[in-house]
């Protein structure tokens, strides 16, 4: 309690006594017990949370008698109706997950640039940029997406875009086929 | 519920242990026990008979529930007294925003006259020489001008005789914060009263 620590204060003895008097107040006082009000109120929580419970399991209860005690024909027809919803379901989900893994704007071959290399004509001629590529295809055969990658080397000619001609800027570089790979029909922008 | 048959000097851990694990008797030793002084704690923050009986029964309620979740950190009292002070100063904003104050409600008036407390400590004649029922209302006037935060600390100071460290523990402010409001709430208190005591 408080004797140890109490420091000066501007209270008057007479303010002081007066604040006392409120502990002997309540102490001599008749006041009822909070005891049966508090029980009366836990019990009545304890209740609500039964009850919730048995309203719960009721109903569940209910809705389980109101399935078992259809006729057998009922019954039949409940489990098509759930069978064929999960069917569709399946269905739906696994051309989901197909059309995912076709890669490309409906399902066109995806051209990968892995590389693009400068290099200057053995005899001397003019620079040609090489790009290694590789591409992504459907088996059609199959429906599956196919596993192989194919690259090749062909000559480019280069455009730059947004760039002055001395500088080579790989990154701002757009790189233009000079003719269409003889194996592939469709060759999309890189 | 019937009376424990555990000694009455029973630990305030031990009561906790039993009543977390479902005896409540356990509880209502510890009701028992702290009863008066969350019911002090609690009039000192809302000033009125009414709303203090309101909060009392709710603060046990709360401390009930929530006993599963004490872990002894701090001391049992503490953390009662805490759980009192939010539902008293959650009690005395509800009223405030009632229309009528709560200035002197006839429950007041009613409870003073059953309870004859009059000059039961007061030793100054001046007092003596007044109505108790008047001072203590002009005591309510005044406290009531206090801020929440001055009157919890003149309550659970000056009415409840707890510490400094107490009381910093239960408002969960420091030491020094404690007694500078203390200081300034004496400030106030003695310039509302002068008149009258």
């Amino acid at each position: 309690m408080n004797d140890s620590s109490k420091t000066s204060s501007s209270l008057s003895p007479e303010i002081k006594a007066l604040l006392q008097s409120r502990r002997e107040m309540f102490s001599q006082a008749n006041v009822p017990s909070v005891l049966p009000e508090l029980h009366r109120r836990i019990r009545t929580a304890a209740m609500e949370r039964t009850s919730l419970r048995q309203t719960l399991r009721t109903r569940l209860s209910e809705w389980a008698a109101v399935l078992l005690d259809l006729n057998p024909a009922a019954r039949l027809s409940y489990a098509g109706a759930f069978a064929a919803v999960a069917l569709a379901l399946f269905v739906g989900l696994q051309q989901s997950w197909k059309s995912g893994n076709a890669d490309g704007a409906n399902g066109a071959p995806l051209l990968t640039l892995n590389q693009a290399s400068n290099t200057t004509d053995a005899t001397g001629g003019a620079e040609q940029d090489k790009v290694s590529y590789s591409l992504n295809n459907i088996d059609s055969a199959n429906n599956l997406p196919s596993a192989a990658s194919v690259s090749l080397d062909q000559k480019i000619d280069q455009v730059m875009a947004d760039a002055d001609d001395l500088s080579h800027d790989a990154v701002s570089a757009h790189y233009v086929l000079t003719r269409t790979p003889a194996s592939y029909d469709s060759v999309v922008a890189f | 519920m019937p009376a424990s048959s555990h000694s009455p000097e029973e630990s305030d851990q031990e009561l906790v242990r039993r009543t977390q694990e479902g005896d409540i008797d356990a509880f209502d030793r510890l009701v028992e026990r702290y009863e008066n002084k969350m019911r002090v704690t609690i009039y000192g923050i809302v000033l009125n008979h009414h709303d203090t009986q309101d909060a009392l029964s709710e603060t046990f309620f709360k401390a009930f529930r929530s006993i599963g979740n004490f872990r002894g950190d701090s001391e049992f009292s503490t953390w009662l007294y805490r759980i009192a002070k939010t539902t008293a100063l959650n009690a005395w904003r509800k009223t405030k925003r009632r229309p009528q104050t709560i200035q002197t409600p006839e429950g007041d008036e009613e409870f003073n006259e059953n309870n004859n407390f009059i000059d039961t400590n007061i030793s100054s004649d001046v007092v003596r020489q007044m109505g108790n029922q008047e001072l203590q209302n002009k005591l309510n006037e005044s406290l009531a001008q206090l801020s929440e935060d001055h009157r919890t600390v003149v309550t659970l100071f000056d009415i409840q005789g707890l510490s400094h460290a107490e009381i910093a523990q239960i408002m969960g402010c420091s030491e020094g914060t404690v007694r500078s409001r203390l200081f300034y709430a004496h400030k106030q208190l003695q310039k509302f009263l002068r008149n009258y005591i």
